[in-house]
């Protein structure tokens, strides 16, 4: 193999293995499926041409994910159907063990996908990359450039707009916790394998 | 509601995970990436700089069958394989028996469309036609597709071309090549053989390892031991028997192939083949997976060394062809540059990246 070829394998061991999954989900949460796996690939090649500028190993991920999310952008500003991407901006999806689950699960994940989808951007974008993608607040700066502390107090603020469309949800209200829905509000773990969800 | 409770709702929510999105794995994206590094190098002209060879022309060369590399995903070595041969100053022809075309299509794309040229050349009626038409493609890369015609093939040789290993071809396809249209081809310097073909004609159906073997006892057979100390490169520049079949590296089922048997220092996963006729030698690259039909670029690269116009210049080809890049010093080329300093690179803001 070329020292070239030797530099690239060594390379997406390094940067491509360990961050694609993570960059894949955060384009799938954000675009349609089908364009995720040329999202990838054009975000680590980004990050190929781009590795002299490419920032030590500790401040890697949220570099990675600057250049996703400009490649996203720069995908909805040529795409022509660009509300129907907006529509399925934030897709959930469950991966329950049974069908009651399943329809528990995609009722209750198609309702915070359409709260997150209420909150403006920057908000939506806060509380996804900290809960969805577990970035740190530190890592989130790099990514919306600002700085930790403007991202704490974002963050603080988004999850408040974001308390009080889940009060006035009718799925999550306590108003209709008779009906079933509001059980599931701080304990849906029984649906959701995901170790957040675990963890939750 | 306080913050854990959200946190709490946000992330029972089971947003799609990484996992369920299909990605590249790991070889295919070390492969985009070469791939972008030539297409880069070749978008910013670099092919074009080393097709401006002063080299002769003298021998026009069809090379069958080596585009299809770029389907495999090899397209690297394929280019890397012609700008050789521009240097050499061979009329390159990148063409496939394939009915499909092979990979022709796509590599033309990349280096520059000169398929019209050869078409031209394919149907000059004479050699003198035929040279006339080459010349100003000397030194370019040109698409075509022979789709399976046969006839096309041998059109080119009763030109005097010199069809180079074409791996798809059945054993009579590759007799009738090597043994009668060969043997014709009176203007050429160079009679070749692509040892893909050759084994497939010799050893049709027969497993890796057979052909492995068979190789090394080739090897043995027409070179012997390397000279002590001479396991390098320098052993290229050690005279030449009339006819040396060599191999180097490994092949992939464990049948060890006699290692630096010629003396290029691989990676290890490549077997590399050096064949030489007279004053030339042919160097032929198999990729272990591919190693009974030839390997990516092998055969181009092959031309690229029997086509030298001097033999000053082998050591420099062979150097391009150990590392994939075009030689620092040979008819005065510069090697690729840097994909990401080069004139005209389109590199992003350095604070947004992938903008």
């Amino acid at each position: 193999m070329t020292p070239e070829g030797m530099t690239a394998r060594r390379w997406t061991a390094d940067v491509y293995e360990p961050f694609a999954t993570a960059i894949a989900g955060y384009l799938a949460r954000r675009t349609e499926i089908s364009r995720v796996e040329d999202l990838v690939s054009e975000t680590f090649l980004t990050a190929w041409r781009r590795r002299e500028d490419a920032p030590s190993e500790s401040a890697l991920r949220p570099w990675l994910f600057v250049i996703a999310r400009n490649l996203l952008t720069n995908q909805r500003r040529r795409d022509a159907t660009t509300e129907r991407t907006r529509s399925l901006l934030l897709l959930v999806r469950g991966v329950p063990e049974d069908f009651d689950d399943m329809l528990i699960a995609q009722d209750r994940n198609a309702e915070v996908a359409l709260l997150v989808n209420q909150l403006a951007p920057l908000d939506a974008e806060l509380l996804t990359l900290s809960m969805w993608d577990e970035l740190d607040r530190h890592e989130i700066g790099v990514i919306l450039d600002m700085t930790p502390a403007v991202v704490s107090v974002r963050l603080h603020r988004a999850r408040a707009r974001f308390a009080l469309l889940v009060e006035t949800s009718e799925y999550f209200s306590p108003a209709v916790t008779s009906c079933g829905a509001a059980r599931h509000v701080g304990s849906g773990t029984a649906t959701d394998p995901s170790p957040e969800g675990q963890n939750a | 509601m306080n913050e854990h409770e959200i946190d709490q709702i946000l992330r029972s929510a089971n947003p799609i995970r990484g996992e369920v999105a299909p990605v590249p794995s790991t070889q295919r994206m070390t492969e985009i990436i070469m791939n972008d590094s030539l297409k880069t190098d070749v978008e910013r002209g670099e092919f074009e700089t080393a097709a401006n060879s002063s080299a002769q022309i003298g021998d026009s060369v069809v090379d069958f069958g080596s585009a299809g590399s770029v389907k495999r995903g090899l397209r690297r070595f394929v280019v890397s394989a012609a700008a050789c041969m521009a240097i050499a100053g061979a009329l390159v022809v990148g063409s496939s028996v394939l009915p499909s075309g092979g990979g022709v299509g796509p590599l033309s794309s990349v280096v520059g469309q000169q398929s019209a040229g050869a078409e031209a050349l394919l149907r000059a009626s004479s050699l003198e036609a035929a040279k006339a038409t080459s010349e100003p493609l000397s030194g370019k890369w040109a698409g075509f597709p022979v789709d399976g015609d046969f006839d096309a093939v041998y059109k080119w040789m009763q030109l005097g071309c010199i069809p180079i290993g074409p791996a798809p071809m059945t054993p009579d396809d590759v007799e009738r090549l090597a043994g009668s249209a060969l043997t014709e081809a009176q203007p050429v310097r160079t009679r070749l053989c692509g040892l893909g073909a050759f084994l497939d004609a010799t050893l049709p159906d027969t497993p890796t390892p057979v052909r492995a073997a068979t190789l090394r006892v080739l090897a043995s057979q027409t070179i012997g031991d390397p000279p002590a100390g001479c396991d390098g490169p320098d052993r290229l520049m050690e005279p030449l028997p009339s006819m040396v079949i060599g191999a180097v590296s490994t092949d992939p089922d464990g049948a060890s192939v006699e290692t630096r048997r010629i003396g290029v220092s691989h990676d290890g996963e490549q077997l590399v083949v050096a064949l030489a006729v007279g004053d030339s030698f042919v160097w032929a690259m198999f990729a272990p997976n591919q190693f009974p039909a030839g390997g990516p670029g092998c055969s181009s690269m092959g031309v690229a060394i029997a086509n030298l116009p001097a033999r000053g210049d082998e050591k420099n080809l062979a150097g391009a062809m150990v590392d994939g890049q075009l030689p620092p010093h040979s008819n005065n080329q510069e090697p690729p540059r840097d994909s990401t300093t080069a004139p005209g690179a389109t590199a992003p803001p350095a604070t947004s990246p992938g903008n």
